[in-house]
């Protein structure tokens, strides 16, 4: 007897509401719509700043200092804007910023008191989850990667967009996340196993 | 297809992103292939990435993620406030961040003083510029003499007219030729071949020349 085919219907969530629906909110409610943006991206922002960074208050700080751009980003909600595409690459940069000038951290999260020692447990928390549920080859073959091919791969796996998503997120063509994206996976097998690679 | 442009496929191959036509004419090429078939196999034989689950962990961390941004939001506002707009001052409000209070009137009083303070401030700058100029021109002319003074040993020198002796007394060295002792050889008596040219080898200097 045939199975009955079942089709899972996703509960609604901040993150199910589309860009063009917060775009027509933002019309008449531009706060709202801010808001809506917030909850539907904030998560991912901040655990696309995580796999870069691997450090949750940097991570945490990142994304804030994404949306606090978004927030005074004027064309964010025009119509043809990519909003998605532009907080990743809002992100995206500012982790390799942060990651090359650790000092600027220090005095953001001075600056907001007592809400950063309330979080520092939360952050050490993620930071041991996280370093047990990457793999150390993965993450070590990752590393030894090129910035541009580490990003495309974690925008790809690990953020789950879409090649045309990477496109606009990147700011190149669509060919060249294909070519790109094969070429880091090409180099991340040869870091995974070396031996077989230079043979 | 050749296997350049396999090499730049792979991935999308992988990922079912190839249009049929495409991923078809990839197919044919790598079952002629086994070469660009072993690359394949190579990346597809790769562990699968996927993104470590947080979700729970970071639940909490996410909760005050609003209220952080609020004050960040805040913080930005004050430190653009000169230039924010009245849309951005109305949308703070209702991010409960209080708009930023209007630039408070000029005081004529504390202007005064500010002025005074900055017209003392020149005043002492420009005192210390002249002192110090005057300072550097005193230095420059005793410079001036000096070379002058080297000027007039060196011509003597070559000249063969040189005496230690005859240097001119000044300040704070009342015996000028200590190194010298009395019996030191004037000019007259250095042999015929104390300036004779010297041969460092590559080059050789014809007679002894001075540099200015």
């Amino acid at each position: 007897m045939a199975q009955p085919s079942l089709k899972l219907v996703p509960q609604p969530t901040p993150q199910s509401i589309t860009e063009d629906e917060i775009k027509a909110i933002a019309a008449r409610d531009r706060n709202r719509a801010f808001d809506l943006l917030v909850r539907k991206y904030r998560d991912r922002i901040y655990y696309h700043a995580l796999y870069i960074t691997k450090d949750s208050a940097e991570a945490f700080d990142v994304a804030q200092d994404v949306f606090v751009r978004g927030y005074h980003e004027s064309r964010m909600f025009d119509e043809g804007f990519k909003m998605k595409a532009w907080l990743f690459r809002v992100c995206t940069n500012r982790c390799y910023n942060i990651v090359r000038d650790k000092h600027r951290r220090g005095g953001i999260l001075d600056r907001l008191g007592k809400q950063t020692d309330v979080l520092t447990v939360q952050h050490r928390a993620i930071d041991s989850v996280l370093a047990k549920e990457l793999s150390k080859e993965m993450a070590a073959a990752l590393s030894n990667l090129s910035a541009d091919h580490r990003s495309i791969l974690i925008l790809r796996y690990y953020d789950d967009l879409s090649y045309q998503e990477i496109a606009d997120t990147l700011q190149i063509k669509l060919g060249t996340v294909m070519s790109r994206l094969s070429r880091a996976k090409a180099r991340l097998a040869e870091q995974l196993r070396p031996e077989e690679a230079t043979e | 297809m050749n296997c350049w442009r396999i090499e730049n496929l792979i991935a999308p191959f992988l990922d079912n992103e190839l249009p049929d036509a495409e991923a078809g004419a990839m197919a044919d090429h790598l079952e002629q292939c086994p070469e660009c078939s072993d690359k394949v196999e190579v990346v597809a034989a790769l562990p699968e990435i996927v993104a470590p689950d947080l979700s729970e962990v970071s639940s909490a961390l996410m909760d005050s993620f609003d209220e952080c941004l609020k004050d960040r939001i805040a913080l930005s506002e004050s430190l653009f406030a000169g230039t924010s707009s009245s849309e951005h001052a109305a949308e703070s409000m209702a991010w409960g961040v209080p708009s930023p209070p209007p630039a408070p009137a000029a005081r004529p009083a504390s202007a005064t003083w500010l002025a005074v303070a900055a017209m003392g401030l020149l005043l002492a700058l420009a005192g210390w510029s002249l002192f110090t100029q005057q300072r550097i021109d005193e230095l420059e002319q005793s410079l001036a003499e000096r070379d002058q003074l080297i000027r007039q040993l060196e011509k003597q020198v070559v000249a063969g007219r040189f005496d230690p002796r005859a240097l001119p007394q000044t300040a704070g060295s009342e015996v000028v030729p200590v190194f010298l002792p009395a019996s030191a050889p004037t000019p007259q008596t250095l042999p015929a071949g104390a300036f004779a040219p010297i041969s460092y080898g590559m080059a050789s200097i014809d007679s002894p020349r001075i540099v200015r």
